[in-house]
């Protein structure tokens, strides 16, 4: 029943990165503004994901991230794999991926789901105590598949 | 729709390459090449293809040797689809490669049973065509 829920493909609405030592306080966008993303769960139990900007991120964690790191080039992310939905976590096995470190790798989500809306959370231990926390927003697409014979 | 015969998830079984000038195909993407398709019932494909390392063979292998291509062959898109006749259109919304954003991409298409064939021809010049053909297996 709730695999049904799933299937089909959400947009990103927006993203959040914080800690678990400031839980009370809104964290700060991961992706910047300008950011696309789509997630397709299909009901033969696959799980694509596509995140990018349009553009090099200006804002956002990520834009920290680049220039501190001093990364270039883009900033688009994507991967393949099967999913499986527990009580309430839902864990990515990836097979393809476009960074070469997710091949074959796992991926466990959180996540709260009320309708259209899906919220996918996402916990980095760092430290002993402390975790990196990531909020993912999605909103389920619907569209008519224009079909002419 | 029920009656759409793309629906599903698609892995990759080969994929390979010719031009109108030649009746052989060569193979595409190397040996090891790993692909998945995804049409959704409702209205949104994604797509993801990529070498576990970069090849060593195929056509592939030779233009990034050519052309010193370095990093992976990794390409993904997701976007929309559309069906008329026997061409599925896709419009891209987000792609690995900047350059799918631009405009339709029309495939044939041909389901039989578990296997899907797409095939695909871009202009070289006025007299040659590339052709593309992916087969594809239900995953």
């Amino acid at each position: 029943m709730k695999k049904d829920e799933f299937v089909g493909t959400w947009r990103l609405v927006d993203a959040e990165i914080g800690t678990s030592t400031d839980a009370n306080t809104p964290g700060q966008s991961l992706y910047g503004a300008d950011v696309v993303g789509y997630l397709t769960y299909s009901n033969d139990g696959y799980i694509s994901v596509h995140i990018g900007n349009a553009n090099l991120p200006t804002s956002g964690y990520f834009a920290g991230l680049m220039k501190v790191l001093k990364l270039a080039g883009s900033t688009y992310f994507s991967y393949l794999g099967k999913y499986e939905i527990g009580k309430d976590r839902v864990v990515h096995y990836i097979e393809v991926s476009s960074h070469p470190n997710y091949f074959s790798d796992r991926q466990e989500y959180l996540f709260e789901l009320n309708g259209d809306r899906l919220t996918l959370i996402q916990e980095l231990p760092l430290g002993k105590n402390k975790k990196v926390i990531m909020r993912r927003n999605w909103e389920k697409q619907k569209l008519e598949v224009s079909f002419k014979e | 729709m029920s009656n759409n015969p793309l629906v599903g998830t698609w892995k990759l079984v080969r994929a390979g390459i010719r031009s109108s000038e030649d009746a052989t195909e060569q193979d595409l993407y190397g040996a090891d090449a790993v692909g998945y398709l995804i049409y959704g019932d409702d209205g949104y494909i994604s797509g993801h293809v990529g070498n576990v390392s970069l090849p060593t063979s195929g056509f592939a292998a030779k233009v990034i040797k050519a052309i010193g291509v370095s990093g992976a062959t990794y390409l993904s898109y997701c976007g929309t689809y559309k069906i008329e006749g026997s061409t599925v259109i896709n419009s891209i919304i987000i792609s690995s490669h900047p350059n799918y954003l631009q405009g339709e991409r029309q495939h044939e298409f041909e389901v039989r049973g578990d296997r899907l064939t797409l095939v695909q021809q871009m202009k070289v010049n006025e007299q040659i065509q590339l052709i593309v053909r992916r087969e594809w297996k239900k995953a």
